[in-house]
């Protein structure tokens, strides 16, 4: 009774309710590389990945990042990301939200750092 | 999942609370407290399944030169040490970026997935704890089928949790 009620419990459970892309690679279109350029508007260092937002032809962005520690370790410190400094991202678009996109790699301060 | 809206609407307001802590603020902001937290979270997972995994198989029927009251004696606090440090760290984890993770489909799964295994733990004990050392001569057909579950509700909720990442 107990493992009958817990297995049909699993299978409605497992049901998509609300596909909420979060993190992960697979919900990025590969297919279709971006290269954003303009002045960091918002930029957080945080866990569990690090976003900065920019506007692009008057399209507002939210380009994912990387884990801080791996930004920390590459080079990519927290002062690199400052509002109003230029930077260049290269990813690719979120399948879900149309105003997502997951960085690559990023160009700031002439440096480039991969991110992936 | 059918949910009252309600009850939607206490879960959302408890998850904005938990990341508004000063452990969801430090989760975010520390640049090793996160990764470590994940590093224990799977030292848990380990002490879990490898300690109560161990022991279902035994009770399913497994390994049967092996007592089963003195295998649970020894692997039983081990799983839940495992289990204990999976709550705390999963909850700091979660606590970094709670609103949009219980909202996710698998998160949520997941979640019901553990609390359904722990139900099914606390069943067993209560049902069979004090018949272990019967188990080796009279295994409980119930018992059994509840191990199986025990298992494959354990690797499913690892599989799910795992699965949080890649939404």
């Amino acid at each position: 009774m107990v493992l009958r009620t817990a297995i049909s419990a699993a299978f409605l459970a497992a049901l998509p309710a609300a596909a909420l892309a979060h993190h992960g690679w697979s919900s990025y279109d590969p297919n279709t590389v971006l290269t954003l350029e303009g002045p960091i508007e918002a930029a957080s260092y945080q866990n569990p990945h690090g976003e900065i937002e920019l506007t692009v032809d008057g399209k507002h962005w939210r380009a994912v990042l990387a884990p801080p520690s791996r930004m920390d370790r590459r080079g990519l410190s927290r002062d690199a990301l400052v509002v109003g400094k230029m930077v260049t991202v290269v990813g690719y678009p979120s399948r879900v939200d149309e105003n997502e996109m997951r960085a690559e790699r990023i160009t700031v301060d002439g440096q480039t750092v991969e991110l992936r | 999942m059918e949910h009252g809206e309600a009850a939607e609407g206490l879960i959302g307001a408890g998850a904005a609370w938990l990341q508004a802590t000063a452990l969801g603020a430090a989760m975010r902001e520390s640049l090793y407290l996160y990764p470590l937290a994940n590093l224990l979270h799977l030292l848990g997972l380990v002490m879990l399944i490898g300690g109560i995994g161990l022991l279902d198989l035994r009770l399913i029927g497994l390994g049967r030169r092996l007592p089963v009251r003195e295998m649970s004696r020894f692997l039983t606090p081990i799983g839940v040490t495992g289990l204990v440090l999976m709550l705390a760290t999963g909850t700091a984890l979660f606590s970094a970026d709670a609103g949009p993770l219980a909202r996710g489909d698998v998160f949520q799964t997941k979640i019901v997935l553990v609390a359904i295994a722990v139900v099914n733990a606390i069943l067993f004990r209560l049902l069979w704890q004090r018949r272990l050392a019967d188990w080796d001569a009279r295994p409980p057909i119930i018992g059994r089928i509840q191990a199986l579950g025990s298992v494959g509700l354990w690797l499913s909720a690892a599989t799910f949790g795992r699965l949080i990442a890649y939404g």
